[in-house]
């Protein structure tokens, strides 16, 4: 459940003003209200970001981690297919229903 | 987008950055584009930003767990998210992509979508956001017109073995994913390293210091900064993970070469010769 509590109070300072602000002026006292373990608490309190991310899990690094993504060597497009893709797009655009599945397989073929 | 009319179109695809630090970097302008979309498509770097979205927007989709796969190429996780949007502003225009950061800064699904939408007939307006760039350069005290900025992908800047300047502070991304285009949350070893500090070692010296830089993604944290020489990057393979930037401070100030010209910049008669007199 502590996890839960962390989160909720990275969460609810993102959203809320003022519970931001009673953290910033006491944070001894606005955590009390919170099932806390000591190592969190004392995370929270020293502002430092690896270490509060780390018991947060998914509410910060790693969830970070994943997201930061391009790669080198990405694919660029053959200019000799442009007309090919455009037939093939009004083709989807024209379709019913969802389209992702087929969208999937154009931009593949962009590559 | 203006038409021929004059008036302002709305786009089919708004393609936005959130900023950095949660909610705080959000733009007014990006604020009012997520108000006149019938769906927010996002890659958040908190939940409580899916939160604030839903506070804009009555649907708001958070791409980020339909979308990796563990050990599998990124493009296929860059190929679902481009599609569910472009998929989305076909049925229900207009909608929105809206992903941490600067939506142009390390982001492949924008370029992917930017590229493939005109051949749906779709169209797109790109708006700026608050990047990790931004953050970082306020992190380091880093201010670009001093000595310039030079910065690479770390993949990129191996595989092309591209030169470096060691007179120009140098930003190096996604250090902790180097070596592999797959997706993985797997701890790196020491050895990931190796390649990358005998690259760094032909233009900087083994006792260059060299800095890690995580910009808070939150107003109740402070960013991340760890300082270690070069010839100790291997050991440090646990803290370089993959949300982090390596910075390259300067070695040496560029002297000036063209005296002539240095000459001359503060002088007016010279800025008076490179510019046309004021119309009155």
């Amino acid at each position: 459940m502590s996890r839960t509590a962390l989160t909720e109070i990275l969460d609810r300072s993102l959203l809320d003003e003022e519970f931001r602000q009673a953290i910033q002026a006491d944070p001894y006292e606005v955590f009390k209200g919170f099932d806390l373990t000591d190592e969190e608490r004392s995370a929270l309190l020293s502002r430092q970001l690896t270490k509060v991310s780390d018991l947060a899990f998914m509410a910060c690094t790693i969830r970070f981690a994943m997201i930061r993504n391009i790669v080198a060597l990405l694919p660029t497009l053959d200019e000799s297919r442009k007309a090919e893709l455009q037939s093939r797009g009004e083709e989807i655009a024209r379709m019913e229903g969802d389209r992702t599945e087929a969208i999937k397989k154009f931009l593949a073929q962009m590559r | 987008m203006a038409s021929a009319s004059g008036k302002h179109r709305e786009p089919d695809i708004h393609i936005v950055g959130l900023g950095v630090k949660g909610i705080e970097h959000v733009t007014r302008e990006t604020e009012s584009a997520c108000r006149r979309s019938n769906e927010i498509l996002a890659v958040a770097n908190l939940p409580a930003v899916l939160t604030y979205l839903k506070s804009l927007c009555l649907r708001v989709t958070d791409l980020h767990p339909l979308s990796y796969e563990e050990d599998e190429n990124r493009l296929k996780a860059y190929d679902t998210m481009s599609a569910m949007v472009l998929a989305a502003a076909l049925d229900h225009a207009p909608v929105m992509f809206a992903t941490y950061g600067h939506p142009l800064i390390y982001v492949y699904p924008t370029r992917q979508i930017v590229d493939a939408a005109p051949y749906f007939g779709l169209t797109v307006r790109v708006l700026a956001g608050i990047s990790s760039l931004d953050t970082m350069l306020i992190d380091l005290d880093v201010d670009p017109a001093m000595h310039g900025l030079q910065m690479y992908e770390a993949t990129d800047l191996l595989v092309k073995q591209r030169p470096l300047q060691p007179d120009v502070p140098c930003l190096l991304w996604q250090v902790g994913a180097i070596e592999s285009v797959l997706y993985s949350t797997a701890p790196s070893r020491p050895d990931r390293f190796r390649r990358i500090r005998n690259y760094l070692l032909r233009f900087y010296s083994p006792d260059h210091e060299l800095r890690a830089v995580y910009s808070s993604h939150h107003p109740l944290l402070d960013s991340s900064i760890i300082k270690f020489k070069l010839a100790d990057m291997e050991s440090h393979y646990e803290d370089l993970h993959q949300g982090l930037t390596v910075y390259i401070p300067p070695v040496t100030a560029r002297p000036v070469a063209d005296m002539d010209l240095g000459s001359k910049i503060e002088s007016l008669e010279h800025l008076q010769s490179i510019t046309r007199p004021r119309a009155s």
